[in-house]
This record gives C-alpha cells, structure tokens and sequence, in this order.
C-alpha cells in the first residue's frame, strides 16, 4: 500500500475539553459555583474544606467532590461535616479529568446544590491542562513550601483565579517569604486575588469566606 | 501518560477513517508552554502505542517557540522566564498568542 500524508490538527485534549463544555452547561444551568482546588500534595486542601464547611456549611448548599490517586480518607473527613461528597480514585492518573467530573455529576441531585468544591489530586502540573467545567480554579500554597513555587510552576498560577497561602499560623517557625511569594504570583498572573489564611488559627478566615459566598460569584 | 494515550486514539481514528493499514508517523505540535514535556510524552508513547495501529511509528515533536502579546502596548516578544515582562513598557500584562499548542499536526499512513 503507498504511504499518504493526513493532516489532522486536533488537539490533544479536545476530547477532554468538549466534556469539560458539557459540565460547565450542566452546572450553569442548575446554578451552581464550581472551584477546582488545586496544590501540590500537603498544602492543607483538605483541612481548609473541612474547617470552611464546618463555619459555612449552613450559609449556602455545599457538595465535594474529592480527588485522590487512591483511598477515600479525604471523603470520610468532609462527610463528617455532613455535606454530601463523593470520592474519585484516579489510580493511576496525576489529575483529575472532565470525564470522571462528569461521573461524580451524576451521583449528585444538581438542584439541591449551590457551590460545589472539587478537590484536585495534589500536583501543580497536569490538573492546569485539564479543565473539568468549573467556573474556576484556586490555587493553594502553604508557608512550609518554597516561596518560589510560582516561577517553578507557573502555569497552574495563570490559569488560578485566586490564590490560598495557608498555614499562616507557621510563619514564625519557616524561613517562607510571604511578601516574595505574593509577588513572585501576581508577576505571574496579575488578576489573582490573594488570601493568606491559617485553616488551624482561624487567621482570616472570614475575608476568604467572603470570598467563596459572594465575591467568586461575581468574577 | 493520558497525553500519550489521547495521542494513540486519535490517530488511530483518523487512521482507521482513512482505511490506513499501518501508522507509520505522528507529527505533534508541542508549545514551549504547553504543559507537557516532550521527552515525557515519548517515553509514554512508547508504552502506549504498543498493540496499536501506531506500535512501532516514528513520534515527531514541533517545538512551538512561545510568543506574548502585551497588554499595555501591544508589543509581541518571546517571554524568557515565566514571568511575561514586556521589553519594551515593562508592562507584565502579556497573554500568550503561541507556545500552548498541544496538537496532533498531521501523519503518515500506509
């Protein structure tokens, strides 16, 4: 047989792309607010969810949707604040991806939620690629890490509509930069909002409650 | 990985539209801010082509250099690092309008 030449142009992630529309439209038409968590594994995801909805899980209809490679700890630690979650084992994916969204969709009764989180599996490369339909991500660091983690990844920063720097009540014990690190993000991506917050001390709290209840709203 | 697999399934759909035997060459477009590191995606094509339409084809990658476009004057320059400062106003409101491609180009069949 003779070789021929076919020109395809496709994107590789467009498959992931047109699934990620469909729950975008999905979620819009049920009216609900949709943040995609995102860090490097330790940043206190988990912590900051389970302490946001213990504080604010009566002020809107709350649902999460939590991403790991493996077990369902993260799961049982947000169903102990009563809001319904379902887990996602993506064993051996890096990230979660608008397929396995729109599964984790399907276990929920849309119309009885008002802000769904989903809580990403800890990495700062694949999970910028991979848009899952939410109307935006939030990108979260902690002060144990280096301040520079914006420079060294900073795709996830510029595709991040809000910044966490957590675990503030640490500052005193950790040479972190938190002045370099705010700068180092928002040369990156000058549209960020910044929230510098302690899930254990309660440490500003509130303005990211804000945040979460009505600013993102907004954005 | 999943790269590598989209990779595959594409181009063993076309191939197979095509009524292609054998896939005997994939070219990609890469952006130099795409995301993906080329010698990754190799390594997983390789894995992942195997008992496919595609085993055994050769992966040719474009690099697609980056290219920013600034907000405040309008300038286009190639960003250096990843903060995006314009050369010319200082500006750090640039976009990029190249260098995010992660597309399968074209390829080869018989």
């Amino acid at each position: 047989m003779t070789r021929s030449v076919i020109t395809i142009k496709k994107d590789i992630l467009a498959k992931n792309d047109e699934l990620a529309d469909e729950n975008r439209k999905r979620l819009k038409e049920a009216g609900i607010l949709a943040i995609n968590l995102v860090s490097s594994p330790g940043a206190g995801k988990t912590s900051l969810l389970v302490r946001t909805l213990n504080e604010i899980g009566n002020k809107a209809r709350f649902a999460v949707i939590e991403g790991d490679q493996e077990t369902d700890n993260d799961a049982k630690k947000i169903e102990a604040t009563g809001v319904p979650v379902t887990q996602i084992n993506t064993i051996s994916a890096c990230h979660l991806d608008a397929g396995m969204m729109r599964k984790a969709l399907d276990t929920f009764d849309l119309d009885s939620i008002d802000t769904l989180f989903i809580e990403n599996v800890g990495n700062l490369v694949c999970p910028a690629s991979y848009d899952l339909g939410e109307k935006m991500k939030v990108a979260l660091m902690s002060v144990t890490e280096g301040e520079d983690k914006p420079l060294k990844y900073p795709k996830m920063f510029r595709v991040s509509s809000a910044l966490v720097i957590t675990k503030t009540d640490l500052l005193p014990y950790v040479d972190f930069d938190i002045t370099a690190a705010t700068d180092y993000a928002l040369k990156i991506n000058p549209d960020l909002k910044v929230f510098k917050v302690s899930a254990k001390s309660g440490d500003a709290l509130l303005e990211l409650y804000d945040f979460i209840l009505s600013g993102a709203h907004d954005l | 990985m999943s790269i590598a697999m989209s990779i595959v399934d594409i181009a063993e759909s076309y191939a197979k539209r095509e009524g292609a035997s054998k896939i005997l060459k994939i070219t990609l477009d890469l952006g130099e801010h795409s995301g993906a590191v080329a010698e990754s995606v190799e390594f997983c094509f390789d894995a992942c082509s195997r008992g496919t339409m595609a085993e055994g084809s050769v992966l040719e990658i474009n690099r697609v250099k980056a290219e920013a476009l600034c907000a405040g004057c309008g300038t286009t320059f190639h960003p250096e690092t990843a903060i995006f400062i314009c050369p010319r106003c200082g500006d750090i409101g640039a976009n990029l309008v190249a260098g995010e491609e992660l597309q399968v180009h074209k390829m080869e069949v018989e």
